[in-house]
């Protein structure tokens, strides 16, 4: 077989909906990225359905699977209606995978949003290594679901290779003396599971517990925030200040789908850039395009607060708004199970006191008596 | 004597008691301190290499307290907003108590709507040779304003506001800064602190490296021999 340069991304998907819309949506999908192919097919009874699963990985390179939440509600002409769902089928094939009986693979969950609110169950959370909504990731950003789908599979041939060498850290891009302080606390986590867990375990921890969630590893806009950038409104030199980022950027698994930087990284760059550097927490955002434009010769344009009389000092982001905020105009927003080197989640006041996408964000009971006097006031 | 460690050991130590001071207090203070993470940049920079210096900064930790009784004006509301800022570098190869190269320790006071302010300054005087003021200041002092309350200095009324007193105080870094401002004004969270078997490691072996040469140093002054007066008097002017 002749190997090219860019093998492609072999995903099938299994979905129970009969009319055209599915097809429509992969045809979205892999015009947007022309190294993935989905072939699509209907579901069959359990047994038979994990066998033919099984059968398409083995003959695929590079193969993922992409499953629909409900799989029991439509029937096809040869097939009655199934009577699983997505995540019973994705359990089955966890658990083989993890006694060895079939090789990993990603496991991608898609649906119609409103029926992820009326029947997914969050537990189920782990089983799948991304989630998306047919309704509003895959129509909005097919090319970004692509890239993830395609990155997801190169993942897990990476985690593969580096667990057989048990190179926990090799594997994020540590060097050796980066793995101190808050870095230590999770890489010990990281490194057990890299000796005793099954790769889609390490993969869906790595994914939930350390790239989706900021802390250690952050994304674009809080990127931008934290250093004061409008990223719309500065064009070129976003990109242009971005290169001079390329020794924080995360190079591990799932690192093109998922572009991240290592916070404590940045930190340090920010520091290196003038000898009486200020505090970036310090300083707003305007002084801090300003030391990055007299730095770099850049055109840096400064993020702009939420409210007239907020703070520019951002270092978060708005759950409800996603508008850079600094911590100190937001309130604390309530999460389950925070990672000690999980950032606090904030919604800015100005969007709790206007309920603004309320379903997206809890305020934590920490912080509840001040929205009531800021009610009050 | 033990086997001096090496700079980039007593980094990593103080970094970690960083990590430890933020877990600890978002641990047990998360209704009163509001973000302990902020220690976690400092604990960031401790690691990184000075040569022979460790540095860090504590950059805007905000503390939420109830307003305590007897607070002028009247009617400023019933919480206060402390913010604390330290800037500080030591020397790796000498105790801490003498090795401080920059201590500058803040902590700015506000009601909730911010119609009202006062701060503190907590610092280590620079004695050098063209210090020509003949008042006493103490090595490390407390000191009621500071450069914060310009930004008021059109506005304060009948208040007067002095540089002077500067009180004598043992220094003090993030650990027992923060301590000292619990206890100043979040009673209750500084009480259930000192169950937490972390924290008070984290006093302790601050108060050794800090306050035990402190006081003993000032201790000496009664001592019968020879001794350094003048150092003891930078310290403590006040002693005849």
């Amino acid at each position: 077989m002749k190997k090219s340069a860019m093998p492609n991304t072999n995903f099938l998907c299994i979905d129970d909906q009969q009319d055209s819309t599915i097809d429509n949506l992969l045809t979205l999908l892999c015009r947007s990225n022309k190294a993935l192919v989905i072939e699509r097919k209907t579901p069959v009874d359990l047994a038979t359905q994990i066998k033919q699963i099984s059968a398409a990985n083995k003959e695929r390179e590079n193969f993922g699977l992409l499953l629909d939440l409900r799989l029991d509600q439509e029937a096809s002409d040869e097939q009655p209606k199934v009577p699983y769902r997505g995540p019973t089928l994705a359990q089955e094939l966890r658990t083989r995978m993890a006694e060895k009986k079939i090789p990993p693979f990603p496991i991608v969950l898609w649906s119609i949003t409103e029926k992820f609110v009326k029947s997914f169950d969050e537990s189920s959370h782990d089983l799948f290594d991304a989630v998306f909504g047919k309704d509003d990731q895959i129509i909005d950003q097919p090319s970004q679901v692509a890239t993830q789908m395609i990155s997801l599979v190169d993942g897990y041939t990476q985690i593969a290779s580096n667990k057989k060498n048990r190179l926990a850290s090799a594997m994020l891009g540590f060097g050796k003396d980066a793995t101190a302080g808050l870095h230590e606390s999770f890489l010990e986590e990281f490194k057990y599971l890299v000796e005793i867990k099954a790769v889609h375990e390490i993969s869906t921890y790595l994914l939930n517990s350390l790239i989706t969630p900021s802390g250690l590893l952050i994304d674009e806009p809080l990127l931008a925030a934290r250093l004061g950038v409008d990223i719309i409104k500065s064009g070129a030199s976003w990109a242009q200040l971005q290169m001079q980022l390329e020794i924080a950027k995360y190079t591990g698994p799932f690192c093109v789908g998922w572009q991240r930087w290592w916070w404590f990284t940045v930190e340090v760059w920010w520091e290196s850039l003038n000898v009486k550097q200020p505090n970036l927490r310090r300083i707003g955002a305007s002084e801090r395009i300003k030391i990055l434009n007299d730095k770099f010769g850049l055109t840096l344009k400064a993020a702009i607060p939420i409210e007239a009389g907020y703070s520019d000092k951002f270092f978060s982001i708005c759950v409800a708004t996603s508008r850079p905020i600094d911590p100190a105009d937001g309130l604390r927003v309530a999460e389950l199970n925070i990672k000690p080197w999980q950032d606090t989640a904030y919604v800015s006041v100005h969007a709790a006191l206007n309920r603004i996408e309320k379903n997206k964000w809890r305020i934590s009971p920490l912080d509840r008596d001040r929205l009531d006097r800021l009610k009050k006031s | 004597m033990g086997k001096r460690a090496k700079p980039a050991d007593i980094r990593r130590r103080l970094s970690n008691d960083l990590i430890s001071l933020s877990q600890v207090l978002e641990r047990n203070t998360s209704t009163v301190v509001l973000n302990a993470e902020v220690l976690k940049s400092s604990a960031n920079q401790c690691l990184q290499d000075h040569g022979n210096l460790w540095e860090y900064q504590v950059a805007g930790l905000q503390l939420q307290v109830n307003t305590p009784q007897n607070v002028l004006p009247k009617g400023c509301g019933k919480i206060l907003t402390l913010k604390i800022d330290l800037d500080l570098a030591g020397f790796c190869d000498e105790a801490l108590e003498h090795g401080f190269k920059k201590l500058v320790l803040k902590v700015r006071i506000e009601n909730e709507d911010g119609s009202s302010m006062c701060s503190w300054h907590f610092d280590r005087h620079i004695f050098d040779e063209m210090d020509e003021s003949i008042e006493a200041h103490p090595m490390y002092h407390f000191q009621h304003g500071g450069h914060e309350m310009k930004e008021l200095a059109d506005s304060l009324g009948k208040v007067l506001l002095l540089p002077a007193p500067r009180m004598a105080s043992p220094p003090m870094e993030a650990v027992l800064y923060i301590d000292f401002l619990l206890s100043n004004f979040a009673g209750n969270e500084w009480k259930s602190l000192r169950d937490d078997a972390t924290y008070t490691r984290l006093l302790q072996e601050a108060q050794m490296r800090l306050w035990k040469p402190y006081v003993e140093k000032i201790a000496t002054w009664w001592a019968k021999g020879p001794k350094s007066n003048e150092e003891i008097l930078q310290l403590w002017p006040h002693l005849a």
